[in-house]
């Protein structure tokens, strides 16, 4: 009785943990106000995260063994992927800072790469970050921190089971936000996406559609972060 | 899944990967004889204008549209599951390029109009020789000796004009070879020359759509001139070219992010060597080439190696 009894706890631990994941909200995009552009006096640091290397995502609906069968036949494709440069990402920072400097706003670039996961996580709030950041405030002068972090990097290629779905596509996405280091505050945050796909054939030899659609995303993604600096 | 499906997925798999794989680009080399060979002999300009289609249009596909037939491909897909593996290869096998290859044949229809003004006007001129004595002066502009007797080489060039997206400016496509005589090639390159607008100033300066021939032609001309330039230009070089980098450039209105290796541009245009091995020339400055050690000095710090 008391081993039953037991059973239908863990049963039911198991399955709070699990509706608690599943109910973990989705921070919504915040735009930035007039206040951000008319408050001139604030320090604000713009770094980049850690870029995620290019890589081809086989994703749909595949088995142990039909993924290990794909990721063969992708084998070539997949080396290709893994050669893309993400060096056009590198100056964006720099970019950034110098369209909030011509807004007459006091920036300047943090030299270091900036991996959020290194910090302290925090309680999950809408309109927070979920880390504490407060170091960064002292280590660079900063009154606000501007974080442009690529997550996505490469292309994608559906299946079911062995059967491709799709052509490869490139992707790049990630996530600018400003944050206010003292209480991790989102002054904006912007999720964003760009899927190129090739013009013309994929599989030329060299994929070399494959390889401008995937530098017409990264540029792609560069026009969304500026975009919102540019206004 | 059973392996006998397994198998016959694998190999439709196989055989529709094997159909994908399109026919490779003719591969651009330069032999170091080439130049030499000009300078000791000199060349002989033999422009083949094609019998029929000198005059298409690119196909205009955007981002969005694009994706959405993928999706409309995946839908279909997703709904053939209920099908069993078999219905399901069989579906798949129609529809992973279905919705691209819709969306592909109607922009081939679009493009096909689009091109049909343009291919008439210039269909009514004495095109061959025309293009032929324009090749032959470009060349000799460009600096490549002329052919004075029958011992010389022979430059062999297939003209096309590809109205670019825009539909105000085209891109005239060169294939080029050089052969020696007894006909072996010594430098086979494809050079694409994009052209200012040819849009005619309209009444009170309004683009009326329609064309003169006056302003095509002497657009043409200035695409042949410049894609001469290009060949003398490369062939003297041997091809040798800067790091692959990611050029940006806004050409009438339109946005190009094209992956590039560029050569040394002049006269108002940018020449680079593409990723498929064909050398380009557009009149347009590069964006954010020549300001990246000013932008770092402005953001106050050196950008860091990811």
């Amino acid at each position: 009785m008391l081993l039953r009894t037991a059973r239908h706890c863990l049963a039911l631990v198991l399955l709070f943990a699990t509706l608690s994941g599943c109910s973990s909200f989705v921070q919504k995009p915040i735009d930035l106000d007039a206040q951000f552009w008319n408050d001139k006096s604030p320090v604000i640091g713009v770094a980049l995260s850690p870029l995620p290397p290019p890589q081809l995502a086989l994703i749909g609906n595949q088995g142990l063994l039909e993924l290990a069968i794909n990721k063969g036949i992708n084998s070539k494709l997949s080396d290709q992927v893994s050669a893309w440069e993400l060096h056009d990402l590198e100056t964006l920072p720099d970019e950034v800072v110098a369209s909030l400097k011509a807004k007459g706003l006091n920036a300047k670039r943090i030299p270091d790469l900036i991996d959020l996961t290194k910090f302290k996580e925090t309680e999950k709030r809408e309109g927070y970050l979920a880390r504490n950041i407060s170091e960064l405030q002292s280590r660079y002068g900063v009154d606000r921190v501007l974080l442009i972090s690529y997550t996505t990097t490469g292309a994608f290629r559906s299946y079911y089971s062995v059967v491709p779905t799709s052509v490869p596509t490139p992707q790049v996405g990630g996530i600018g936000m400003l944050v206010d280091p003292k209480d991790s505050r989102l002054v904006w945050y912007k999720p964003f996406a760009v899927v190129q796909p090739a013009q013309g054939e994929w599989d030329q030899p060299g994929y070399s559609n494959l390889s401008n659609a995937f530098y017409q995303a990264v540029d792609g993604s560069r026009q969304q972060v500026l975009s919102a600096f540019n206004k | 899944m059973s392996p006998k499906y397994l198998l016959a997925a694998l190999g439709l798999s196989l055989a529709l990967a094997g159909c994908a794989q399109s026919s490779a680009p003719s591969r651009s080399f330069n032999d170091p004889l080439a130049l030499r060979y000009i300078n000791d002999h000199g060349v002989l300009v033999d422009v083949q204008v094609p019998a029929k289609d000198l005059v298409t249009a690119s196909m205009i596909i955007d981002a969005k549209t694009a994706l959405t037939a993928q999706q409309t491909s995946q839908n279909v897909v997703n709904a053939a599951r209920g099908t069993g593996l078999a219905g399901l290869l069989v579906v798949s096998a129609l529809s992973t390029q279905m919705g691209s290859a819709t969306l592909e044949r109607n922009a081939r229809d679009e493009a096909r109009k689009d091109a049909q003004p343009m291919a008439a006007l210039i269909g009514g001129q004495p095109l061959d020789t025309r293009l032929q004595a324009r090749y032959r002066q470009a060349s000799i502009g460009a600096g490549l000796r002329p052919a004075t007797n029958a011992i010389a080489g022979r430059l062999l060039i297939r003209p096309n004009i590809i109205l670019e997206a825009d539909r105000g400016s085209f891109r005239l496509f060169n294939e080029v070879e050089l052969q020696d005589i007894a006909g072996s090639a010594l430098y086979h390159a494809r050079i694409e020359v994009i052209s200012q607008s040819f849009r005619r100033c309209g009444v009170g300066c309004v683009d009326d759509g329609e064309l003169d021939l006056n302003k095509v032609m002497e657009v043409l001309d200035g695409c042949i001139d410049e894609s001469m330039k290009v060949l003398a230009q490369d062939i003297q070089t041997q091809g040798v070219a800067g790091k692959e980098q990611t050029l940006r450039y806004v050409l009438n209105g339109q946005r190009h992010v094209e992956r590039g290796q560029l050569l040394s541009s002049t006269d108002g245009y940018t020449r680079y060597r593409s990723l498929d091995g064909a050398v380009r020339s557009a009149p347009v400055q590069l964006e954010g080439t020549h300001n990246v050690p000013l932008l770092q000095q402005i953001a106050g710090a050196p950008a860091v190696q990811p």
